[in-house]
């Protein structure tokens, strides 16, 4: 059983490391060979970790070889659009200009309800509203709307609207966060002199966020 | 260091591996494979003190090489190999010569089968 527990801790750090040397991705955002591969680590993994008359090298050597042509796979996808559209094929245009592509949705196997079911989760319950519907490579929809269904934004509204700033956060549970505060080209110094203006200990908090304009949000821990 | 280059460096790594793992195992196995047939054509001259010797040395090397081998290769058939070396060396003790040369036999035929799994041929592969 001891044995178990080294496997599945070594096969853990290789999976944690061959997915993220992959690159970062929700499971939904997936290409075909990504899924692949997806599954089968997983697969393979679980042979040597619960098998341990197997040597843990049967698992290990097939894990490297599935991630190593993975990025191989991506970075020839990268330079060739014409290997990238036999792997991850094309995107599908199912709506076009108002109009359901009959042959394309037989094509794709996909229902009529299916396609109600997936506008109704892109807050869409009139097909009517829609000027195009395409069916993207990872399987996801993306839809426009007609011009007249579509929310007014502040440039068409000719509105003036304050720049958008984004809020990081520079303390995590009493835990300060440098990259954060360098985003926000501040220091520690400045994070001092604010913490002791606020009367407040480092300690205490439990999230503090702050922006460009160095306004800041603080939250004490509770008790 | 790119992406790419770090794949190819652990791909190539692993192809290291499995050659390295390919050839140890070769070598192993043929090394016990010549011990076995000296045994039998020892114990076949009846001198079955000089077999035993050899049959001793034979499984002092497997012990050291099978500490290696159990990396790369499934426990079980390493397993199965030493038990009939093992059988190899008692038979020898009792001077049976019927036995010696059932389990050399059988001892040689895990020996080749292991290293035959081991060869890059379309039967293995498919």
């Amino acid at each position: 059983m001891l044995i178990s527990i080294f496997r599945a801790l070594i096969l853990y750090i290789v999976i944690t490391f061959s997915i993220k040397f992959m690159g970062k991705r929700q499971i939904s955002e997936l290409q075909t060979s990504e899924l692949v591969v997806a599954l089968l680590i997983s697969d393979i993994a679980s042979i040597p970790m619960q098998n341990i008359s197997q040597p843990l090298f049967s698992g290990l050597v097939p894990i490297v070889v599935l991630v190593c042509c993975e990025i191989f796979v991506s970075s020839f996808m990268m330079k060739s659009t014409k290997f990238r559209k036999l792997i991850c094929g094309s995107a599908i245009i199912i709506i076009k200009e108002g109009k359901i592509q009959q042959g394309e949705l037989r094509k794709l196997r996909m229902s009529i309800e299916d396609l109600y079911a997936q506008l109704r989760e892109m807050d869409v319950f009139s097909i009517k509203d829609v000027a195009f519907a395409i069916i993207e490579t990872n399987g996801k929809m993306s839809i426009l709307k007609k011009s007249e269904k579509q929310p007014p934004d502040a440039a068409t509204l000719c509105v003036k609207v304050p720049e958008a700033i984004l809020d990081m956060v520079v303390i995590n549970n009493s835990q300060i966060n440098e990259s954060s505060l360098s985003f926000c080209n501040l220091d520690k110094t400045w994070l001092a002199q604010t913490l002791k203006k606020e009367n407040i200990d480092q300690n205490e908090i439990f999230i503090m966020t702050v922006n460009k304009n160095k306004e800041f949000n603080i939250i004490k821990k509770s008790n | 260091m790119k992406k790419t280059h770090i794949a190819i460096l652990f791909f190539l790594i692993t192809i290291m591996v499995c050659v390295t793992n390919f050839y140890l195992i070769k070598n192993a196995t043929q090394t016990a494979e010549n011990y076995l047939e000296e045994i039998i054509n020892l114990k076949d001259q009846s001198e079955f003190s000089k077999a035993t010797q050899k049959c001793i040395e034979l499984n002092k090397i497997w012990d050291k090489k099978i500490k290696i081998l159990s990396i790369f290769i499934h426990h079980e058939s390493l397993d199965r190999i030493t038990q009939s070396l093992k059988v190899v060396n008692a038979s020898l003790e009792n001077e049976s010569s019927l036995e010696t040369s059932k389990s050399s036999i059988s001892a040689i035929t895990y020996l080749k089968a292991l290293r035959e799994s081991e060869k890059i041929s379309l039967e293995n592969i498919f």
